[in-house]
């Protein structure tokens, strides 16, 4: 009972402080950032609707294997209109925890990315996500451990850069690989490659030159084990994503998540993840500048942006691949600037072969007559028979060539299949692996061609076939 | 007036407290205003825990959808070919011993199979299966499961997705 002004007013405040509380409670409900994003989506796709908590319930369990009994996860009610990474890995089926970790059940922003892997292909955690059993890594074929050949490619080691720097500056008599970025053993070695390499760590007593080397150069800027240089034009992602995963040259963001800030560098382009990999992605990492041999510092191109002018956005296409393809002194043919990176350098040679190759001289295998033959033999040319052939699997995931069992492709000296190049009728055609484009690829047997037997490298084609700028 | 004396507020001017000044009866003291006051707080917070409450009550997800599908009478399914429900991810099948359901869910990573001639494909990773849920090629690594199908008091075909049945089970149009 309240009987004096004083209980009245002790009444009155623990009331309000009550009251003062759950108002707060109930206004943080009100303005859950969950909510803030959503609204931000529906107005930028111009959508009708409230905001309402987007659940899904993955088909696949936290081992990568179908179960009716997933957990719910609700990552897409703040990331609402974040694309797709791949057809091949549909967020009805897999949802995002799977790949991503965090808490899927969460929905404050702290919990929910609590573990959280921002980059799941990162090769530093690649083997808990992309590499787990059942996925890219666990197989009996090692072709389809994916992330186990990635970090034994020279991608990630850069063994022959090491050993070439090593030798150099006289620390190592040879140019013999015994370092790499990312070191291991290899069990079944071929006679080209090293059975293992040492992670590189220059010892205290190192000369200068190894620490700068080490510092400078294989901590940022290069490899799939390391950040690229902020800046526009380089930036990337780590592992995986650093090739299959698409950045602007500004780094901005340009897909409808409305998490991801658009004025914020630094971020891919869109969630999503390819293997049709033009030549830009490449040239984040490829052709954009020098390395000083007596500071250990990377230069820009001064002809390229950003140390140089920007190029005109009127520029066509042709125009900016001949600028931009190779460095100016380098020398190329018409193919080599009309295709993309990818349309030659074939899985195994960029993505490894589970093997430990000292350098890129000697693991870089694809030549001219891999396509074009030679005076006296024709390409290696060799039907598709097995329908679990790996090229079948390859030119599903690239939408922009087809093919089929009993199709004829090109194969490589070391027998991998090149399933874009295929022989359609009497002519080879190769299919661009970025937009699909034919081209028909002319043979050096009964052709006008003088080349010499043994001379076989680009550079002896160059002489006659060199495109000039 | 003294320290401990409550402030006296007038309200409306009735005629009463118009001739007569304010009374206890109709004026609102200062303590009277505070009571007022922590209950109307008091109420709003009670609100506030009720309402929460009720809310906890009904999350604001979707929830777990039931097993059974409802896919259609009997005749809308003709034979010799896998026919997809819109309704969730199963085939209805039929051939000469009858009507059967195939779960249209991939044995290798869960992907919902598309269905050719030649018997259901999974777009994800290429695995192909027979017209009766065999793998065939491809990562799959088991067959596709054959699923409970009943006929209910409608006369209507039902799926139980949670069901997995012999896979020569075979039921009738009736």
């Amino acid at each position: 009972m309240i009987t004096t002004s004083k209980q009245a007013y002790l009444f009155f405040s623990t009331s309000l402080l009550l009251l003062t509380a759950l108002t707060i409670l109930f206004w943080g409900q009100l303005a859950e950032d969950w909510k803030t994003y959503q609204q931000a989506y529906l107005f930028q796709t111009n959508q009708p609707g409230q905001p309402a908590v987007q659940q899904i319930i993955p088909r696949l369990g936290p081992d990568g294997q179908p179960t009716p009994d997933a957990s719910p996860e609700l990552c897409l009610t703040c990331h609402m209109g974040l694309a797709e990474i791949s057809p091949s890995h549909p967020v009805e089926s897999f949802g995002c925890v799977i790949c991503h970790r965090g808490t899927g059940l969460a929905l404050d922003k702290e919990q929910a990315h609590a573990g959280l892997l921002p980059n799941p292909s990162d090769l530093a955690v690649a083997a808990e996500s992309c590499g787990q059993d059942n996925c890219h890594g666990g197989y009996a074929d090692p072709t389809r451990n994916h992330v186990d050949q990635v970090t034994r490619s020279l991608q990630a080691t850069y063994a022959g850069g090491i050993a070439m720097i090593r030798y150099t500056f006289g620390v190592q008599k040879d140019l013999a690989a015994s370092f790499g970025v990312v070191g291991g053993v290899d069990p079944n070695p071929l006679s080209d490659t090293v059975s293992s390499l040492t992670a590189y760590q220059p010892q205290q007593d190192a000369l200068p030159m190894e620490t700068q080397f080490a510092q400078n150069c294989l901590t940022g800027g290069c490899h799939l084990t390391t950040p690229p240089i902020e800046a526009p034009y380089f930036y990337r992602s780590t592992g995986c994503a650093a090739c299959h995963v698409l950045y602007n040259n500004d780094g901005l963001y340009t897909g409808a998540d409305p998490t991801i800030a658009r004025d914020e560098p630094g971020h891919a382009a869109t969630h999503q993840f390819t293997t049709a990999i033009p030549y830009t992605q490449c040239n984040h990492c490829h052709n954009r500048g020098n390395y000083s041999l007596r500071t250990m510092t990377f230069t820009p191109r001064p002809d390229l942006p950003p140390a140089g002018p920007p190029l005109s956005e009127m520029m066509p296409t042709e125009g900016r691949r001949l600028v931009e393809y190779y460095q100016p002194i380098g020398q190329f043919t018409l193919c080599e600037w009309e295709l993309d990176c990818a349309d030659c350098h074939t899985q195994a040679e960029v993505m490894g072969d589970g093997h430990f190759w000292p350098d890129q001289k000697t693991m870089q295998y694809i030549q001219c007559r891999t396509c074009h033959g030679t005076l006296t033999e024709p390409p290696t040319t060799v039907e598709i028979t097995d329908a679990e052939d790996p090229a079948l699997r390859l030119a599903r995931l690239n939408d922009h060539y087809s093919l089929g069992m009993g199709d004829v492709v090109i194969s490589t000296a070391r027998g991998e299949k090149m399933g874009s190049v295929q022989l359609r009728g009497e002519q080879l055609v190769q299919f661009s692996q970025v937009d699909g484009q034919e081209y028909v690829v002319p043979p050096v047997m009964g052709s006008d061609c003088q080349q010499q037997p043994d001379e076989q490298e680009s550079r002896y084609c160059h002489q006659c076939h060199a495109y000039q700028r | 007036m003294s320290k401990n004396q409550d402030i006296v507020i007038s309200v409306m001017p009735t005629k009463d407290n118009f001739e007569n000044g304010p009374t206890q009866a109709n004026t609102l003291t200062r303590r009277r205003f505070l009571i007022a006051l922590g209950n109307l707080s008091l109420l709003g917070a009670l609100w506030s825990v009720a309402r929460g409450s009720i809310r906890m009550l009904t999350p604001p997800v979707s929830r777990i959808p039931s097993p059974i599908i409802v896919a259609g009478p009997p005749d809308a399914f003709e034979a010799g070919r896998l026919t997809p429900l819109e309704q969730g991810p199963v085939f209805i099948g039929r051939d000469q011993a009858g009507l059967f359901a195939l779960s249209a869910v991939c044995t290798h990573l869960g992907c919902t199979l598309v269905a050719d001639d030649e018997g259901p494909t999974c777009p994800c990773h290429g695995s192909h299966f027979s017209t009766d849920g065999a793998n065939l090629s491809g990562p799959a690594p088991q067959p596709l499961p054959h699923l409970a199908l009943a006929i209910n008091d409608d006369g209507l075909l039902e799926v139980n997705l949670s069901q997995i049945v012999a896979p020569d089970l075979r039921i009738g149009d009736n």
